[in-house]
């Protein structure tokens, strides 16, 4: 039994103005308990909308999406999500306040919170800035603070959608190898999304390519094996980056063509 | 070497004293032009009043500045004039403070929950629309000329603005940041509670800050008809009685009245409410 299943799920927007829009169609996955699972696919592939229905944001048309066999049906403290956007965070509350929001609304007191949360805030390398507010923060640290939030709830699994597309490229690449880091000392199950090859390749331990949209699912997975984040420009990494990358130019291609006709 | 660099550390920090004391006294400076010029505003807006009351249009209907200032110390002299302002202030705090605990309320809600907004909306959109000087015959006629109908206006004049600013702080509450609650284990209750109310409160701030230089303007109208005592009293009866040095004196107390009380609500707004983003 699979740890997370998506059962030949569709989902369409009924829209007040213009026809109904069905963004995936037949949309089968699973993935396994600790995996790393990269979702990677053109602009307007589906990706984010695959992410949100297994967050329980949107429900599926048709299908069922489950968790260790029980059915999806509403956002909960199992599934942590990583949003692309630095908007998620409480610019009201400090860092510490972020990442203790989960604690505190399970109910636990003022000093076990603030305890919990300055442990995941030094496992993202943030211990020094628990006092900052959001807005003091550069966008690499708002992302850590996010990734702390999230693991400060201990969930089950992580939902990342896109969550380094808006930083630097220095920043993205070191906060890929400590979420590699992370990920191999908490033993989570993530699901990644990007539209970055590379970063499919480092990150996961298997990449789901999909089809360009509307009516999106998987074209094909492919396992990864015995790359580090340090093997950006190995011979292995070479290999999967064309296999992946012939996989998707023909759906970036027909991407584009969507968009322009 | 190790002299060398201690020397090195020292030079470092002496330089670094320096430009701290350099920034310090610019800053003082800065400051001592701002005072400079906002006494340059003061000194010509009251010397252009003088010179067209004295020499442009000399008229007993248009008293200079000096003549007006007597009158004013006149009236604090005798105690009258804190009696209009205290009376005139109390309505307003109380209306303000009434209408403005109701619009939060009803605004958070309205921005939370659809029924509840297309509950009130026909309300809002229709009575916004009717100002509180319109209502002051109604507000007399109902509630007498005592001061439920001057606080029952200040309320209506403040409800309003309050309301719609706060709905649409909480309709402007990133989709993010409200599924970032849900998915760390929300309720609907504390996603209301922990997330939109304060994000809404910059707009609740703002909503209040319009309301409250709405209230100076409605008190005075409603203290025009039917009340004893007020600035707005002091300006309708002093026409009657073509008292004009009274009437400047209200305006000018109006004024310095609406700056202190909108400088004092930014200060506490900053001081307590900072941290939920820039609030005034």
């Amino acid at each position: 039994m699979p740890f997370v299943r998506f059962d030949n799920v569709s989902i369409t927007f009924f829209k007040q103005q213009g026809n109904p829009f069905t963004a995936v169609e037949d949309f089968d996955l699973s993935i396994e308990e600790g995996e790393f699972f990269c979702l990677l696919g053109p602009s307007g592939c589906g990706k984010t909308t695959a992410l949100n229905m297994l967050a329980g944001f949107d429900r599926p048309t048709n299908g069922r999406i489950t968790i260790r066999d029980k059915q999806v049906k509403a956002p909960g403290r199992d599934r942590g999500v990583v949003f692309q956007g630095e908007d998620s965070l409480f610019g009201w509350a400090t860092a510490l306040e972020n990442v203790g929001f989960g604690p505190r609304l399970a109910g636990v007191g003022r000093a076990e919170r603030d305890r919990i949360a300055r442990r995941y805030l030094s496992m993202v390398g943030l211990a020094e800035h628990g006092h900052k507010y959001p807005h003091e923060m550069s966008g690499g640290m708002k992302q850590r603070t996010q990734i702390a939030r999230v693991l400060a709830n201990e969930p089950d699994m992580l939902l990342m959608d896109e969550p380094f597309a808006a930083l630097d490229a220095q920043t993205r690449r070191v906060l890929q190898a400590e979420l590699v880091r992370i990920w191999k000392a908490t033993g989570k199950t993530v699901l990644f999304i990007t539209h970055d090859i590379e970063e499919a390749i480092i990150l996961g331990t298997r990449i789901g390519v999909m089809r360009a949209g509307p009516a999106s699912a998987i074209k094909q997975t492919i396992a990864i094996d015995g790359i580090d984040a340090g093997d950006r420009r190995s011979e292995r990494f070479m290999e999967y980056y064309r296999v992946v990358h012939d996989l998707i130019e023909v759906e970036v291609g027909k991407s584009l063509e969507g968009e322009l006709s | 070497m190790s002299a060398g660099d201690g020397t090195g550390r020292l030079a470092a920090t002496t330089a670094l004293q320096g430009a701290a004391q350099r920034e310090r006294s610019a800053a003082r400076r800065r400051a001592r032009r701002k005072t400079v010029t906002y006494v340059l505003s003061f000194v010509t807006i009251f010397s252009l009043w003088h010179v067209m009351a004295t020499y442009v249009i000399p008229s007993v209907l248009f008293p200079p500045p000096w003549p007006v200032a007597e009158r004013m110390i006149e009236m604090i002299r005798t105690g009258d004039l804190w009696a209009h302002v205290s009376i005139s202030l109390q309505r307003i705090l109380i209306g303000f403070t009434l209408g403005s605990i109701a619009g939060v309320a009803i605004g958070l809600l309205m921005g939370s929950f659809t029924d509840v907004k297309h509950f009130f909306e026909p309300y809002v959109n229709f009575f916004r629309f009717i100002p509180g000087i319109a209502l002051i015959t109604v507000a007399v006629i109902w509630l007498g000329i005592g001061e439920a109908s001057k606080v029952f206006l200040i309320v209506y004049t403040t409800i309003f603005i309050v309301i719609i600013n706060t709905m649409a702080g909480a309709l402007a509450v990133s989709q993010n940041r409200l599924r970032a609650a849900r998915c760390l284990g929300a309720n609907e209750f504390q996603v209301f509670w922990f997330v939109i109310v304060p994000s809404t409160v910059p707009y609740i701030v703002t909503g209040m800050r319009i309301a409250m230089a709405n209230s100076f303007a409605t008190i005075v109208s409603a203290e025009m008809l039917g009340a004893s005592l007020g600035l707005g009293t002091v300006i309708w009866t002093s026409r009657l009685f073509m008292l004009v040095e009274d009437v400047f004196v209200a305006l000018v107390v109006l004024g310095i009245l609406g700056f202190l009380a909108d400088r004092l609500f930014v200060l506490v707004s900053t001081r307590f409410g900072g941290r939920f983003g820039s609030v005034a």
